[in-house]
């Protein structure tokens, strides 16, 4: 009879995780009770994957995680703190031919210090892409005030290389 | 998981370091057990583990009690241990060979009493390797978790019957691959 095979789903998932119903339980062990091949595949289901799996112990968790995490959330939390800083001191004395060079290392720092931190792999293309955009933008700035862009152009460009 | 007052939550959510803490003591051997049996190496779990709990620490503020925090935990938990083993997968298959031994990360001389949990582990290790993450996330949170279909179900906000046939094409790849073992 055909019966194994529409029994073999409900035995390996509802059946095997007590998720299956009174109706559908009693169908199985019934069929259970006269078929040695549903049987083994029963006895092989929780002998090869239901055991090994559902005896693994837990692991500690490793005490660094919480070092770094917690070095992680402070350096974010004080890079907010400095940049509140440095807008208040900028408030201060506020110049526009200032304002370019210091605001565009700022951004920079910005997009390239949670880099250094996170020693990502992946990012470093896209990042990379993004600084010369930024490069650009900054060169492409000197419209307005050449002297204050050219100044600002040289120690980021040695900082890119 | 240990549980967590509503208070502690709300505390955590808006700054508070404390609170923080207790939230990552409570939460932190579910978070990390789960992501290393999904992404299946110490060295990445740690890795997911502190990302998990970053993106914990900026999304408290918008957790809004509807499902438990266990399930918003095991969701973040879940969804990003699958994406990094899925991009881990892409990486591996590109890579000439694989290094067995890298798994277990367990120190060379292992106390007798030690040494079946150890062979314990690596059993479980090598069965979930063998599915994709969808797949063997499914199974952690089933057979390593406890969780039901339905809690399955809302922890990757999938149709309870994308749980089953999972579970039912994780297992049916496992009984093949205990044949060609014992052949
Ligand atoms: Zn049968």
């Amino acid at each position: 009879m055909n019966n194994c095979e529409n029994l073999r789903e409900l035995i390996l998932t509802d059946y095997l995780d007590g998720e299956a119903d009174d109706k559908a339980r009693a169908a199985v062990d019934a069929h259970l009770l006269q078929c040695a091949d549903c049987r083994s595949l029963l006895k092989e289901a929780q002998e090869g994957f239901v055991m090994p799996l559902e005896t693994v112990a837990r692991e500690a968790v490793p005490a660094e995680i919480w070092i770094s995490l917690q070095d992680r959330i402070s350096a974010r939390t004080s890079w907010a703190e400095r940049l509140r800083e440095f807008f208040g001191h900028m408030a201060g004395e506020f110049s526009y031919v200032k304002l370019v060079p210091v605001l565009g290392m700022a951004a920079v720092m910005l997009l390239t210090g949670p880099v250094i931190l996170q020693n990502s792999r992946t990012i470093q293309a896209k990042e990379k892409a993004q600084q010369e955009y930024l490069v650009g933008l900054l060169a492409s700035s000197g419209n307005s005030s050449e002297a204050a862009s050219d100044a600002a152009a040289n120690p980021i460009e040695e900082y890119f290389l | 998981m240990n549980d967590i007052s509503d208070d502690t939550l709300i505390a955590a959510s808006q700054g508070n370091a404390e609170a923080f803490e207790a939230v990552y003591k409570a939460a932190s051997g579910l978070v990390y057990n789960v992501a290393l049996r999904i992404v299946n190496n110490r060295e990445d779990a740690q890795e997911v583990t502190q990302e998990v709990f970053l993106i914990v620490y900026d999304k408290l503020k918008t957790f809004r009690f509807e499902s438990s925090f266990k399930t918003w935990v095991y969701r973040i938990t879940a969804n990003y241990a699958i994406n990094w083993a899925k991009k881990e997968s892409r990486i591996r298959r590109k890579t000439v060979e694989y290094d067995d031994t890298q798994m277990s990360g367990a120190p060379q001389e292992e106390p007798e009493d030690e040494e079946s949990k150890v062979q314990n582990v690596q059993a479980a290790q090598k069965l979930l390797d063998a599915l994709p993450p969808d797949q063997r996330a499914c199974v952690v949170l089933r057979n390593l978790e406890g969780l039901s279909y339905q809690e399955i179900a809302d922890t990757l906000k999938i149709n309870i019957n994308t749980v089953r046939s999972r579970l039912n094409r994780a297992r049916e790849k496992l009984l093949t691959l205990q044949k060609k073992v014992v052949v």
